[in-house]
């Protein structure tokens, strides 16, 4: 008999990804079991912090089970502080009737930008907005470039290879007090590693463990032709402005996850379980950001 | 004789920078000069940060149908940012490397 199916998070902690990964891998699996549930309860009462990596991939979760037509309940957090930051930035509010979360939606808060599902049309305008936005109301006369750039890199890889069967959710926080603007991306698509060994195994090449797969995509050059006009250089431009601010940069997808320390060195894991899809988490140090450059009006560049 | 340069204002051209239609519309715009040899500025005045994308679809594509030396040889940047040369310095010279996949 259907039940409904509760997703309880007590462990929306940074270093237990994989725990989270699980839990929702689990509940995707109940989903598309031969009896799905009636409806997902979200129980939120132990959370006392979610950081972006978490909401992101939960409002993924929430996406597919609200296509499949299902309820969507929230038991929120006993923490005032995690509840009131959830209703600050309306993730109660987004799957409820007529919510276009496509759309730039504000928050109720200056230090969060909108949690966005991303949608080719909206790439460039909210790729711009971002970094827009936290330079009026945070990092007046610094350069944030890096984040636009980091944005667009981000959704124009979901858009071109991830074939999610939903759209990838997007969240970029700010912290003051740790310098830090952090932002995550998720997909449930088909992952980064099968997408290099997809693209492989047709050029009759030997397959990749996952974690080598997630190295490989890191490499400029490195390509899926995914689209006819792929070069491979849009998950190292990614490392490399990461890198440049002395940032850090996670990936977890299907069975692995890479780590890139503020060091640039990167650690990879191989897990038991997969994730299907992809979570990328980029922190920017915002204390290593450049400030805003004056226009060279009299020169001309050649190359 | 007298020859003039024209100069596109890149962000009256495209709509953003971060993307492979964007990216498209620039390359529709410079490839008759690029093909011809001529000279072409482009004025960087106000211009977004470039994502991968959109360079692929436009000075990716100019390399693929005219060579990198064409490009070289044909495109200036006026009112711009070091950044923007950086970058578009950067993304040329990446070109000519051979894929690892």
């Amino acid at each position: 008999m259907p039940t409904e199916y509760t997703l309880t998070l007590s462990w929306a902690l940074t270093n237990h990804y994989l725990t989270f990964a699980r839990a929702v891998q689990g509940a995707r699996h109940t989903l598309h079991s031969a009896e799905p549930p009636t409806g997902l309860t979200v129980d939120l009462q132990p959370c006392r912090f979610l950081e972006p990596g978490y909401l992101v991939t939960l409002a993924c979760l929430i996406e597919e089970f609200h296509r499949f037509g299902l309820l969507i309940r929230f038991l929120p957090p006993n923490d005032l502080s995690a509840d009131r930051y959830l209703r600050n930035i309306r993730f109660y509010e987004y799957w409820q009737p007529g919510f276009d979360r496509s759309q730039y939606a504000p928050t109720h808060i200056s230090s969060a930008l909108s949690l966005w599902q991303v949608s080719q049309p909206m790439i460039d305008s909210y790729a711009q907005q971002a970094s827009q936005y936290f330079s009026q109301n945070y990092l007046p006369g610094r350069n944030l470039d890096s984040l636009s750039i980091s944005l667009a890199e981000l959704f124009n890889n979901i858009c071109d290879h991830a074939h999610s069967p939903v759209q990838g959710y997007c969240l970029t926080q700010y912290y003051p007090k740790k310098h830090q603007l952090v932002t995550a991306v998720c997909d449930f698509g088909i992952g980064i590693p099968s997408s290099i060994n997809n693209y492989w195994a047709a050029q009759g090449k030997d397959r990749l463990s996952d974690s080598d797969a997630l190295r490989l995509a890191l490499r400029r050059k490195v390509t899926t032709k995914s689209t006819p006009r792929n070069r491979g250089f849009g998950l190292d431009n990614l490392s490399n402005i990461v890198r440049s601010l002395g940032g850090h940069l996670f990936f977890l997808s299907n069975f692995a996850t890479l780590k890139q320390n503020a060091a640039a060195e990167w650690h990879t894991q191989t897990l038991t379980q997969p994730f299907f899809g992809s979570l990328i988490v980029v922190t920017l140090n915002t204390t290593a950001l450049p400030d805003v450059e004056a226009e060279l009006e009299e020169e001309e560049f050649s190359f | 004789m007298h020859t003039i340069t024209p100069t596109f204002d890149l962000m009256a051209l495209v709509g953003g920078t971060s993307t492979n239609d964007e990216g498209t519309k620039l390359f529709t715009a410079l490839a008759p000069a690029i093909a011809t040899g001529q000279v072409v500025r482009i004025s960087m005045h106000g211009a977004t940060p470039m994502a991968t994308s959109f360079l692929n679809s436009s000075f990716g594509e100019l390399i693929d149908q005219y060579g990198l030396s064409a490009v070289r040889h044909s495109v200036k940047l006026v009112n711009y940012l070091p950044s923007h040369a950086a970058r578009m310095k950067d993304y040329l010279e990446s070109y000519s490397l051979p894929l690892a996949a």
